[in-house]
């Protein structure tokens, strides 16, 4: 059955890529590799085994969902009916939407997160870092690996952005209980 | 730093440090006080065993300790690594994401067999970066 769902998998990214001259980016093994063999004459000798392969791209997005499908972890939380799968769903939204570059989606998607459980509020410095990278002329490079840098107003924009909506949130909470006990009962309680 | 120059941000700063202090003096149980003081509310109340770390430790310390090591842990379940790998891997923010979510998922106060699922469904993101020989 595994194999069955693998072939499958890799048959339709396979077709995907084949009929697509442009490539729309839509995987981040994808994003990853065209960055790869764009700098690859800077990388050095006799590193080809830690490059990006070509089967790899659609490998890895089978190895993902495998990995999480078939993880006795995730089953036993499916037996407990716990909470956290909402928090896997979103954390899985934010970063679909992340890789994407849809800001507000990705901080709506963190922000609900952010108000189940507090600690991923963190995960907002690589999300605004991420989505204010922009790519640099090759000579402007400052190192041979990466011809990235980002701007500071972008990623303080994120930031607020993701502020706004999650006090907004907040807001919409207090509207529906009409108390803020619940801002105890999840931060205060963890 | 660009954003509306330098000089009005440590006003901001500056005039959110008054109101936070004005507030810890009159003692006013307002709304405002519980926003500002989230980040120092964050308390361990359950001690019944769990997979976490927290548990044991807050159960066999002296009591007069709490507030030092919850403060220590919450750091350390937050901000202790934020920042040097924020500095080191801030041109490859997912694998930054990856690396934070596994670090906040194992050192969080309730941790959930869950939460180890999603982290480890994330390594084979980075599968080119080791190399695995074929069995």
């Amino acid at each position: 059955m595994v194999n069955k769902l693998y072939s499958f998998y890799s048959n339709w990214i396979k077709n995907k890529m084949y009929h697509k001259t442009h490539m729309n980016f839509e995987s981040f093994p994808i994003l990853q590799f065209v960055g790869q063999q764009r700098r690859l004459k800077h990388y050095a000798k006799g590193t080809q085994a830690l490059h990006i392969k070509p089967d790899d791209l659609m490998d890895i997005p089978v190895f993902v969902a495998l990995a999480y499908l078939f993880n006795p972890y995730a089953v036993f939380n499916c037996v407990g009916q716990t909470t956290t799968v909402w928090s896997n769903l979103f954390l899985a939204a934010f970063f679909f939407f992340l890789v994407r570059k849809q800001t507000l989606l990705c901080c709506l998607c963190l922000a609900l997160e952010t108000q189940r459980n507090f600690y991923p509020i963190e995960l907002i410095i690589p999300a605004s870092l991420y989505l204010s990278l922009y790519e640099v002329n090759d000579d402007d490079a400052i190192d041979l690996i990466e011809n990235t840098t980002f701007k500071w107003r972008s990623v303080f924009g994120v930031i607020i952005k993701f502020g706004l909506i999650l006090s907004g949130l907040h807001i919409v909470s207090y509207c529906i209980v009409n108390d803020w006990s619940f801002l105890d009962s999840t931060y205060g309680f963890m | 730093m660009e954003f509306f120059g330098l000089d009005i941000w440590i006003h901001v700063m500056n005039l959110a440090c008054d109101v936070f202090f004005l507030f810890m003096i009159t003692g006013d149980d307002s709304v405002f006080l519980i926003f500002l003081c989230l980040s120092c509310s964050l308390n361990h109340r359950d001690l019944q065993p769990n997979i976490g770390l927290f548990w044991y430790f807050f159960t066999e310390m002296f009591e007069h300790f709490r507030p030092l090591f919850l403060f220590s842990f919450q750091m350390n379940a937050t901000v202790l690594y934020l920042v040097p790998l924020t500095i080191k891997l801030h041109k490859q923010p997912i694998f930054l994401a990856t690396i934070l979510i596994a670090l906040t998922s194992i050192f969080r106060s309730y941790p959930c067999v869950g939460d180890i699922a999603f982290y480890m469904a994330l390594f084979p993101l980075w599968k080119h970066s080791t190399i695995c020989k074929s069995i």
